[in-house]
């Protein structure tokens, strides 16, 4: 396991050291080559860690028995990755107005994806109080 | 796995400034502007794929 996070972090940073090299001359295929390295990065921690945290949801599962709220959760936690991705990629070379439009996106699909269980909640709130 | 093209995509970006040195160097400013615009699409090509796969591969492991 430690093996495959040293390799992550020496292709992260070598990638670094080429995005600084072309950043004076060439900031579009810097910007690129930055999008690169993330996506290498994150394809690289999906491979690694994909079992560990599978095995980690299974127990939740089975110690939980209701599967829709963890599963709603891991949704989100998705969902807010992506979001944080592509914010901090345009956040990177100075594009803060798109970074925050990539965060309200994700902020509004978090949003839509917990009404059920807001809904749920308010529902047995509800009943509680007729009681 | 696809490490790669990182190193692919930093040659090109090196490979396109020192053409665009050379070609600015010696007058022929379209054609340095090309050569740029040819680099930046065929890095495009490459990295839109592979957004492309990860993208799904998110949603398939969360089930999204």
């Amino acid at each position: 396991m430690s093996n495959e996070v040293f390799k992550i972090l020496a292709i992260i940073l070598i990638g670094a050291i080429l995005i600084i090299i072309l950043k004076t001359n060439r900031p579009d295929i810097s910007f690129v080559l930055s999008l690169s390295v993330s996506v290498v990065a994150l394809f690289l921690i999906i491979k690694t860690f994909y079992s560990p945290a599978k095995s980690l949801v299974s127990i939740y599962k089975s110690s939980i028995g209701n599967n829709s709220t963890i599963g709603v959760v891991i949704k989100a936690i998705a969902i807010s990755y992506m979001a944080e991705f592509c914010g901090d990629t345009c956040r990177d070379y100075g594009l803060t107005a798109l970074a925050q439009k990539a965060e309200l996106a994700g902020k509004c699909a978090i949003l839509v994806l917990s009404i059920p269980l807001v809904s749920s909640i308010l529902k047995s709130a509800l009943e509680l109080s007729k009681l | 796995m696809n490490v790669d093209f990182i190193f692919k995509i930093a040659a090109i970006g090196i490979i396109v400034t020192v053409l665009n040195l050379l070609l600015v160097r010696f007058g022929r400013e379209e054609q340095a502007m090309l050569t740029t615009l040819a680099g930046l699409v065929v890095v495009l090509l490459m990295i839109v794929k592979s957004i492309a796969e990860l993208f799904s591969e998110i949603k398939g492991i969360f089930g999204l």
